[in-house]
C-alpha cells in the first residue's frame, strides 16, 4: 500500500513505451510552460527575494513531473482520465499563480462595469491570486499525488487495463 | 475511444490556454496599444506624494523622468523596482527622475505601501526617486488595460520617448534608449 503501490505503478509506467512516452511529452510540455509563467511573471519575488528563480525552476519541475505522472498513471490504470480529473485540474491550478498576471482579468471587469469598477476590483482577484502563489503551487502538487496515489492503487489491486503497449 | 479524444483535447486545450497566458503576458512588453503614445505630449495629470503634497506632471518639466506605475502586491513590479534601485547611481548622474506610483488604491487590494515597498526592494535610493500615490486619471491615462505595472520615459518637455509594461521583462530595450539621452 501506499508507497510501495506509487512505486509499482512508476515502474509499470517505464516499462510501457506508449505511457512512457505521454508522461515524457507532457512532464516536456507542461516543464517548458510553467517555467515561462513563474520567471517571466516574477513569481515568489515579494517572498522570496533573489531566490525566486530557484523557487520557479523547482516548482516548475515538480509540478509537471507529478502532474504529468499523474496523468500517465491514470491513463494507465483507467484508459481513460474521467476518474482521474484531480490530475487535470492540478494543471490548471500550478498555473493560477501566473495567470494573476495576465491582463485577462482587468479586461473582463472592465466589460463588465467599466474602468473605475475594474481598478478597484481587479487587485481583490489578482492579488489574492498573487499571494497564494506558493499556497496554490502546493496545492496542485498535492492534487497530483493524490490522483496519482488513487491510480497506482487501484493498479495494485490488479485492475489494469488490458493492452496498451 | 470517444472519451480518450475528448481528454486529449481538454489536456491539449489546458496547454494553449497556458501559452494563451503567457503569450498575452509578456508579449512584446511594448505594449503599443496602451496608454499615451509614443510622440505625445502627456496629460497633466496628478499624483500624491506620502506627505498628501499634489504633484501635477507639468511640474516635473524639465527633466527626463521615468514614470513608472507598480501595484505593491506584485512580484514583478517589486523586481522592477529592484532593478531600478540597483541602477538608481546612473539615473542621478544622468539627472533622470525616477517616478515610482502606486497605482490607483493598489487596483483595489492593498499591499504595503508605496514608501516601504521602495524601501525593500530598491534600498535607499537617491532624491530624484520619487514616490507617490497615482490619481484615478493618471492611472487611467497611463494604463488604460491595468496592466500590474507600466512605464513611460517622458522628454523635458513631457512627451513620451518610449514606453512599455512588466519592466523587468522588457528592461533590456529601455537600457539603450535611456543611455542615449543627453
Amino acid at each position: 500500500m501506499g508507497l510501495s503501490d506509487v512505486w509499482n505503478a512508476v515502474k509499470q509506467l517505464a516499462s510501457r513505451p506508449r505511457y512512457t512516452v505521454i508522461f515524457a511529452s507532457l512532464a516536456a510540455a507542461l516543464m517548458a510552460i510553467y517555467y515561462w509563467l513563474f520567471i517571466s511573471s516574477a513569481v515568489g519575488f515579494l517572498l522570496l527575494g533573489k531566490y525566486y528563480t530557484a523557487y520557479s525552476i523547482t516548482m516548475a519541475v515538480a509540478l509537471s513531473v507529478m502532474v504529468s505522472m499523474a496523468i500517465s498513471v491514470n491513463l494507465m490504470a483507467y484508459g481513460t482520465l474521467s476518474k482521474g480529473k484531480l490530475g487535470v485540474s492540478s494543471i490548471v491550478i500550478g498555473a493560477l499563480p501566473s495567470a494573476c498576471c495576465t491582463s485577462l482579468v482587468p479586461a473582463l471587469l472592465a466589460s463588465l462595469g467599466g474602468f473605475s469598477f475594474a481598478a478597484s476590483m481587479t487587485g481583490k482577484i489578482q492579488g489574492a491570486l498573487g499571494e497564494l502563489a506558493p499556497v496554490l503551487d502546493l496545492a496542485a502538487v498535492v492534487l497530483a499525488v493524490i490522483s496519482l496515489h488513487r491510480a497506482s492503487t487501484y493498479i495494485s489491486r490488479g485492475h489494469c487495463r488490458v493492452g496498451g503497449r | 475511444m470517444r472519451r480518450r479524444i475528448i481528454i486529449i483535447a481538454l489536456i491539449a486545450a489546458a496547454l494553449i490556454g497556458a501559452a494563451l497566458i503567457a503569450l498575452n503576458l509578456h508579449g512584446h512588453g511594448r505594449s503599443h496599444g496602451i496608454g499615451v503614445n509614443v510622440g505625445d505630449q502627456v496629460p497633466n495629470d496628478w499624483f500624491a506624494l506620502p506627505n498628501g503634497t499634489i504633484v501635477h506632471l507639468d511640474q516635473l518639466r524639465g527633466h527626463y523622468v521615468l514614470l513608472y506605475l507598480v501595484t505593491t502586491w506584485c512580484d514583478a513590479c517589486a523586481l522592477g523596482v529592484s532593478m531600478l534601485g540597483h541602477d538608481a547611481a546612473a539615473y542621478a548622474a544622468r539627472g533622470i527622475y525616477v517616478v515610482i506610483l502606486e497605482q490607483y488604491n493598489d487596483l483595489g487590494y492593498q499591499g504595503m505601501p508605496i514608501t516601504s515597498f521602495i524601501h525593500s526592494f530598491a534600498g535607499n535610493v537617491p532624491g530624484n526617486f520619487i514616490d507617490g500615490n497615482a490619481s484615478l486619471q493618471l492611472t487611467k491615462t497611463f494604463n488604460p488595460t491595468l496592466q500590474l505595472d507600466a512605464y513611460y520615459l517622458l522628454s523635458p518637455n513631457g512627451t513620451v520617448i518610449y514606453k512599455g509594461f512588466n519592466l523587468p521583462n522588457t528592461y533590456g530595450e529601455l537600457l539603450p534608449i535611456i543611455a542615449k539621452l543627453k
